[in-house]
């Protein structure tokens, strides 16, 4: 690498952490005269009001297009009464945006030709770690300010990033109403796409109790498989928050065989938050945000309590939960038995027959 | 074998009137199956029920639950023309035929039982329903242990039997085990929910990445007033309009066939093994390996009580 090129990125870094700093996205976010929310003195655990946002993916310039826009959809959340926000999968690729020369290559399909590094072993998990410092300074103070200042849960979607043991992987983070990080969920279970990139799937799951509801963090692919659902359903959670993106051709039926049908298999409410439009490599987002039910709890009979009308505009979907008619639910739903002699027999069996993944 | 037609025969219970009557409309309608080339045939659950019911019995006007006691208990006899007259038919017309189910007493409880026909005549195999939903288990029925896959000329072939479609345990197990084509006899109380066929079978094959038919048995048995519904089932990848179903065809927008208003003739469709690997499938292994391998959540799920 010649001299000029470490300065040029010596002193882009310089411009990076200058642009992303904390104090400045506070300061911009103070602008924005938020005004007062005062916390909930008490829940009502038969109308649990949440919202699940659809985001539209637009790569930024400026950090604060992120926070603003970020901003606009938690307002718009709050404001139709949300006390729990969820946001999609994967928020963080507007900020991919910053780099100035990825902006020149808004077309292309190979992250490596937007961000050229020699290495024959450099996988795409190492260009998120490189870019990890800035995306997680930025996400993090977002929705940590955001919580604080609107006074409500927000999950903030999912960040790829790296954890404490220098591992790349897909993190959902749970904020609380005081700005607070209060629970962090690795996903365990990656896509295709996502081991080609280098992640290390998370190997453990994580439940929060909170004034709203035990709440667990289940993403995209792990809906795939019912046991992860009979697990956090067997744990105590009531609402799963789903952060997801959908990459491929959607369709209202592709999408039921994920998350509508882990519901109805395990009685949980489920929100879920798809981001919409096209991304970064020619990634193209299609999807419907959505809040799902058991059947027997939703209006219709049809396991939706809210859907986007859209999918591919930006839209907040809003519904009440009702925490107490769930329990009911499941005290007299006719599913629900355990055939343990059965698993005892077959499961752990079956599972070691299964190849290791490569 | 790299595909198969198979079919799912509309029965509702006023079809049986009698054993000779039964006798007469299935071969006619394996007739007219087996010269479309279809090898496989499944008919819904309770279809033992019904040949008892139609020997009028005395005193089967009670409830269900009674009249199931009831056959479980005298199943010797009946039991015998029922195998008698499916394996004689599965052999006439060269069939494998999934002949619904009956009810046995097996180990001191009442089991419900399904059982699968060879073309040669002989009992390929018989399942018992896995898992209970609570008004079965107020009924006193009991669960069967064990989780069967058979392999015949058609590939390898699994029963999920009566409430196992609502639990994905019982097809998640099938398939570990090699499982093909799952075939889900069941009777469903009405009225028609159409949504509560998606949260069965419909999550099983999709899950899976497998094949199944799916037969509900209609009418009115004894006090009970059952949904009917017949679909035959694959992976949205190898569906026509991506919906899941070969049969019937649902439109690609967001809406199911009425159920409750049975198709005029038996639902077929070609089931295609070429295409095992179509353009967006899961591996069936798709796991998180320390979650399952080293089974830190899975044994422990299942040992925790209700």
């Amino acid at each position: 690498m010649l001299w000029t090129d470490y300065l040029k990125e010596s002193l882009w870094w310089r411009y990076m952490v200058l642009l992303c700093r904390p104090a400045r996205l506070r300061r911009y976010l103070t602008r924005k005269k938020i005004g007062r929310y005062p916390p909930q003195q008490r829940v009502d655990r038969h109308r649990v009001r949440v919202a699940a946002v659809q985001v539209k993916v637009k790569m930024v310039n400026d950090p604060l297009e992120y926070v603003d826009q970020m901003f606009s959809l938690t307002r718009g959340a709050v404001h139709g009464g949300a006390q729990m926000i969820v946001f999609p999968e994967y928020n963080f690729v507007q900020l991919l945006g910053l780099w100035p020369i990825a902006s020149k290559k808004r077309g292309a399909t190979d992250l490596r030709s937007v961000f050229p590094i020699s290495g024959a072993d450099i996988m795409l998990k190492d260009i998120f770690a490189c870019l990890s410092p800035i995306s997680q300074a930025v996400y993090f103070v977002t929705f940590s300010e955001l919580a604080r200042r609107f006074t409500t849960y927000i999950m903030a979607g999912s960040l790829i990033t790296t954890d404490p043991e220098g591992k790349v992987v897909n993190a959902s983070h749970l904020f609380g109403p005081d700005g607070t990080l209060i629970g962090r969920q690795v996903k365990t279970h990656l896509a295709p796409v996502e081991n080609d990139w280098g992640l290390s799937a998370g190997n453990d799951l994580h439940f929060y109790t909170t004034p709203l509801g035990n709440l667990a963090l289940p993403s995209c692919t792990e809906t795939s498989c019912f046991e992860l659902f009979r697990q956090l359903a067997w744990h105590g959670a009531e609402i799963a928050l789903f952060p997801t993106a959908y990459h491929w051709d959607y369709t209202d039926w592709k999408a039921l065989r994920g998350i509508w049908g882990r519901v109805q298999e395990s009685a949980v409410y489920g929100i879920k938050s798809v981001p919409v439009g096209e991304g970064p490599l020619n990634l193209r987002f299609a999807g419907r945000s959505a809040i799902y039910a058991p059947l027997a709890l939703t209006p219709k009979g049809d396991g939706i309590l809210a859907q986007a009308a859209s999918f591919d505009e930006e839209e907040i979907v809003l519904a009440n939960l009702d925490l107490e008619a769930l329990h009911a639910y499941r005290e007299q739903h006719q599913a629900g038995d355990i055939n343990r002699e059965l698993y005892e027999k077959y499961m752990p069996g079956a599972y070691k027959q299964i190849p290791t993944p490569a | 074998m790299t595909s198969v037609k198979v079919a799912c025969l509309d029965l509702t219970c006023e079809t049986v009137t009698s054993l000779l009557a039964y006798r007469d409309w299935l071969a006619g309608q394996l007739a007219i199956l087996a010269d479309q080339g279809v090898s496989l045939v499944l008919l819904p659950a309770g279809t033992g029920m019904l040949l008892f019911k139609a020997s009028k019995p005395p005193g089967l006007n009670e409830t269900f639950p009674q009249a199931v006691k009831k056959l479980a208990t005298r199943a010797g006899g009946y039991l015998s023309d029922f195998h008698d007259l499916h394996r004689m038919l599965a052999r006439r017309y060269n069939i494998y035929l999934a002949a619904g189910s009956t009810w046995l007493e097996q180990e001191g409880t009442v089991k419900h039982i399904a059982l699968l026909y060879g073309p040669g005549g002989g009992i390929i195999g018989q399942q018992a329903q896995t898992h209970l939903y609570k008004r079965e288990k107020e009924w006193g029925w009991g669960r069967g242990s064990d989780l069967k896959v058979w392999s015949t000329h058609l590939g390898r072939l699994g029963m999920v039997v009566g409430s196992d479609a609502w639990y994905p345990e019982v097809g998640k197990i099938l398939c570990q085990q090699g499982a093909q084509i799952l075939l889900a006899p069941a009777m469903v109380p009405g009225p028609a929910k159409p949504y509560t066929t998606l949260t069965g079978m419909w999550q099983q094959v999709q899950q899976n990445q497998v094949f199944a038919l799916d037969n509900w048995l209609g009418g009115q048995l004894v006090d009970l007033r059952l949904a009917g519904w017949c679909a035959i089932m694959a992976p949205c990848e190898q569906t026509p309009d991506g919906t899941g179903f070969l049969a019937p065809l649902v439109p690609p927008k967001m809406t199911l066939p009425k159920l409750g208003k049975l198709p005029q003739k038996p639902l077929m469709a070609k089931l295609d093994f070429n295409d095992v690997d179509g353009p967006g499938r899961l591996p069936l292994g798709f796991h998180s390996p320390t979650l399952y391998f080293h089974q830190k959540y899975v044994p422990h799920i299942y040992e925790k009580g209700v």
